[in-house]
């Protein structure tokens, strides 16, 4: 049993609106990166990475195809792919900073072994710990009213779980918004806020004290992700949770965090974490410094996201965020749904996406193994 | 695929000659088993020592009590994959026997991989290429016969040896740690174990006194509890301490963690409650970039197969696996050290069951 070939595919899929992210301006696409594992007995892995992850990661699209074809995907080609623990461990620190490329060839080696073995990638990561998976949804930035209406349709869809973006300036244009949209799906819906690193420590400390009334489940990411200073001094001066998000760029970062109880929470997600393996194995760090977690993504395609849901299915989190895939013109993976707020998978062996290659452009493919 | 069937077993597995622990001598291993039957037939098979009473105050008697009335509820009735869910309710149903939950964890990881038809190291990860070297441990007896066992095990091919310490007068100590150093030479990695003998006052100054023989780590000096005094002794130490009786909890760890207490943990999955929580204790090692050996109490064969599936699929600095040194009659055939590396047995899931008739019933709960 060898992995023959990795493939390497690109594909943009167009959102249906473009989104607004504070530090990337309009994003009108998602410019996914698609690995294909190929074996010398017929069953095959499939990967994917969102490439246009610039202010996320540091990725793009030419790059992640290219840490993958002249630097992972070598390393994995004439090996035995149920070795997954050495071969994922030979590419880490292969490359540094890999974040997408590795991510996406962790999932397709992971989608390859269930596929072996028969069974859904959640029950390689050691079986199910909740049986259903509800997502939260984002409130992105805009008036009070549209935020209101906006949060009162989520709720009305099945949406349990709501989050504000904030952050705005003067700071009494949150306080409006988040009033609007508590009010508006009144005290059982969870409501958290999202900053992205907006806020200065001081800032965060005096603006949480002010939005206290309004039971808030976390504040996300308040201060600058290198702030872990700041970031304690927050969660030290506040009664409501802070969740680190940007601050998590690695396992390294996760020791720190939780060692040094710089937050309540953390946000996990596969591409920061470089794949499956490692969000597990920051998850577990996580939980030995008594650290909850919420599983989460970037936006990407389906096949990321059903790989995000098995995680979330195995592994013991608070919070899921599973929207990523919603609100894309086409998508050339099925078999991950979100609907009425709960996420679902199709439980077939490895990732249960079928992905069809066809709709993807090959930008190349490795068939020989790392030379040194 | 349901779990139908829950069945406890005792066995008692006498030892020749036994071995002298500091609180006394142990004489045989009396070892409880879980076996889960599924709907469809299957089977999965579990195993952990019982007399630890020395140990971690857990028993036969008491490991068999938590399993009847906490932890089978748990399974018994459940989907096979919902098992993550019925290991993480293990601790909230019942504090600490950790004993009773690995016996479980066990035998839901053999299962599942016997489900699949794969070994346990391969659904784990894991792969049988290169050598992954094991370690002998020389127990309390006279100088001489220290340095005579220890090269024997040298010449069957062992190259990591730990000398057990804590002896009064000290004298005793370093001449069986001298003793064992000129018998083997400098290449044998050597180490040595305390099991706690010591204050941490006396650990500074026995270590200083023995690192002349060239230890590469200090097992469990001072008492289990007393972490911060663990970080006191590493403090004023060159050679790298492990926590062993220190480290069962994941709070346990991230605790020796913050406090910079030690260099190695060592990893049992008699401590942990099972292969998942090993498994996160080796995750945080390896975030924190402190070392861990994979061992196990004495114990039979079914239970150190199940730490040796784990070592193919982790990197553990060694293994300390030779816990079924000495038992007359295993009802678990096999073996895992072969010329002082590790090997493990083949075919799905933990690769061996036990003989069935070998064990005493002790009580089955069915869905």
């Amino acid at each position: 049993m060898k992995i023959t070939a990795v493939e390497v595919y690109r594909k943009d899929l167009p959102l249906e609106t473009p989104f607004q992210h504070f530090a990337s301006g309009s994003v009108r696409a998602l410019e996914e990166v698609y690995v294909r594992l190929l074996t010398d007995e017929g069953p095959s892995g499939h990967g994917e990475a969102r490439g246009n992850s610039h202010y996320l990661t540091g990725d793009t699209p030419d790059r992640v195809v290219a840490e993958i074809l002249q630097h992972l995907g070598p390393r994995l080609v004439g090996r035995d792919p149920r070795d997954w623990h050495a071969l994922l461990a030979d590419l880490d620190g292969t490359v540094v900073g890999a974040h997408g490329a590795r991510s996406a060839l962790d999932m397709a080696l992971h989608d390859l072994v269930g596929r072996l073995h028969g069974v859904p990638v959640f029950e390689l990561l050691g079986g199910a710990v909740r049986e259903a998976l509800p997502s939260n949804q984002s409130i992105f930035y805009g008036p009070p009213d549209a935020a209101a209406r906006q949060a009162a349709a989520y709720v009305a869809d099945g949406f349990r779980y709501l989050k504000v973006r904030a952050g705005l300036r003067p700071f009494q244009r949150d306080v409006d918004r988040i009033r609007a949209v508590r009010e508006a799906i009144g005290p059982d819906v969870s409501l958290a806020i999202d900053l992205n690193m907006a806020w200065t420590a001081r800032e965060a400390v005096a603006h949480l004290r002010q939005l206290e009334p309004f039971d808030l489940a976390y504040v996300e990411q308040p201060v600058h992700y290198r702030d872990l200073a700041g970031l304690r001094h927050v969660t030290q001066h506040t009664d409501i949770p802070i969740m680190a998000d940007e601050s998590v760029q690695s396992l390294d970062d996760v020791l720190v965090l939780a060692r040094d109880r710089v937050v309540d929470l953390l946000h996990l997600k596969l591409i920061k974490l470089g794949g499956i393996a490692g969000l597990w194995r920051a998850a577990a760090v996580a939980e030995t410094g008594g650290l909850e977690l919420m599983i989460g993504q970037t936006n990407e395609g389906g096949l990321a996201t059903a790989a995000a849901a098995h995680c979330a299915l195995a592994v013991k989190a608070r919070y899921l965020e599973l929207y990523g895939s919603e609100g894309l013109v086409e998508d050339p993976a099925s078999g991950f749904a979100l609907r009425h707020g709960v996420a679902t998978i199709t439980e077939g062996p490895g990732l249960g996406v079928t992905l069809d290659v066809a709709r993807l452009k090959p930008v190349g493919t490795v068939t020989g193994e790392a030379t040194g | 695929m349901r779990i139908r069937r829950l069945e406890v077993f005792t066995a008692r597995l006498p030892l020749e000659p036994g071995f002298s622990h500091f609180t006394g001598r142990v004489t045989a291993l009396e070892e409880v088993f879980v076996r889960l039957t599924a709907d469809d037939g299957q089977v999965g098979w579990g195993e952990v020592r019982g007399n630890m009473s020395y140990f971690s105050g857990e028993s036969p008697a008491g490991i068999v009590a938590a399993l009847r009335d906490y932890l089978a509820p748990l399974v018994v009735g459940r989907p096979l994959r919902e098992r993550g869910g019925a290991i993480a309710q293990f601790d909230r149903a019942l504090a600490g026997n950790a004993a009773a939950k690995a016996a479980l964890d066990i035998a839901l990881h053999d299962l599942a991989a016997r489900a699949a038809g794969v070994p346990l190291y391969r659904w784990l990860g894991g792969r049988r290429a290169g050598r992954l070297a094991g370690s002998e441990c020389l127990f309390y007896g006279p100088a001489d016969e220290a340095a005579t066992q220890a090269q024997a095990y040298v010449a069957q091919g062992f190259r990591i040896l730990k000398v057990r310490v804590g002896l009064e007068p000290f004298a005793l100590d370093v001449a069986r740690v001298r003793a064992v150093r000129e018998a083997v030479g400098n290449e044998i990695s050597l180490a040595v174990d305390a099991n706690q003998a010591w204050t941490v006052k006396q650990a500074i100054g026995r270590i200083h006194a023995l690192e002349r023989y060239r230890l590469d780590c200090v097992e469990q000096p001072v008492a289990a509890r007393d972490l911060t005094g663990m970080a006191e002794v590493a403090r004023a130490v060159e050679t790298p301490l492990m926590a062993d009786e220190s480290l069962y909890s994941l709070e346990d760890a991230m605790t020796l963690v913050r406090l910079g207490a030690v260099g190695y943990f060592h990893v049992k999955l008699v401590k942990a409650g099972g292969l998942h929580r090993a498994r996160q204790l080796i995750a945080l090692a390896e975030a924190a970039r402190l070392d861990y050996v994979l061992g196990q109490m004495n114990e039979g064969m079914l239970a150190t197969a199940a730490a040796a599936h784990l070592a193919l699929a982790s990197t553990p600095k060694y293994t300390e696996l030779y816990g079924t040194d000495g038992i007359v009659a295993d009802p678990t055939p096999g073996h895992v050290y072969l010329s002082g590396a590790l090997v493990v047995p083949e075919g799905p899931g933990l690769g061996v069951v036990p003989d069935e008739r070998r064990l005493e019933p002790a009580f089955e709960r069915t869905a």
